[in-house]
């Protein structure tokens, strides 16, 4: 399952919601990734007094860390404060802009061997090729 | 990995050793789909 968050923790209880969820899906056996987009990355602010709900948020992101959970963020948004992510919680930084060629060969039974399988719609995100990758990656280093 | 490209989605560029199927005409059917859906440990939608 991958969690997409979008909402900005400063002024939305939405963002802490959603990281909260996906800690409950984490308990359970399927896999999860989660992706902070846009002002979603202040979830990894140092000081969380100046987020809505900034104790959970806190309780939350420690408990993900402990489970080995990383964060997929949005490169660009990621805030240039130096007191970002003090707890160093594994992070993967992704660009929307990243695109690499591809090769059309690839044999059929690797399809089927597929272990997991992205449906892109006519308006998919333009994060889904980045966090596709660095999905790949990390299979690829498990 | 899989990527299935949906009618009307534009094809991103990937890594080579990712498969990309379209959902059109002389690749998947809806049926082919299903059973690539079934077949798959985990499927996200974009």
């Amino acid at each position: 399952m991958l969690v997409l968050i979008s909402e900005d923790p400063r002024v939305s209880h939405r963002a802490n919601e959603a990281m909260r969820i996906a800690l409950g899906v984490v308990a359970g056996e399927n896999e999860v990734s989660i992706v902070l987009a846009g002002p979603a990355t202040h979830l990894l602010d140092e000081d969380t007094d100046e987020l809505v709900d900034g104790d959970d948020i806190a309780k939350v992101r420690t408990s993900l860390r402990k489970l080995g959970i990383p964060f997929h963020v949005e490169a660009a948004s990621v805030p240039t404060d130096a007191s970002w992510n003090a707890d160093a919680h594994p992070v993967t930084p992704i660009d929307a802009g990243d695109r690499r060629s591809r090769d059309p060969g690839v044999p059929l039974h690797r399809l089927l061997m597929a272990g997991v399988l992205h449906l892109l719609k006519r308006d998919a995100s333009p994060l889904a090729a980045p966090v596709i990758d660095a999905m790949r990656r990390r299979r690829k280093a498990q | 990995m899989t990527v299935v490209l949906l009618a009307g989605a534009v094809a991103p560029a990937l890594a080579p050793d990712i498969t990309v199927r379209r959902l059109a005409d002389g690749d998947l059917d809806y049926s082919a789909l299903l059973d690539l859906i079934f077949e798959a440990d985990r499927v996200i939608t974009w």
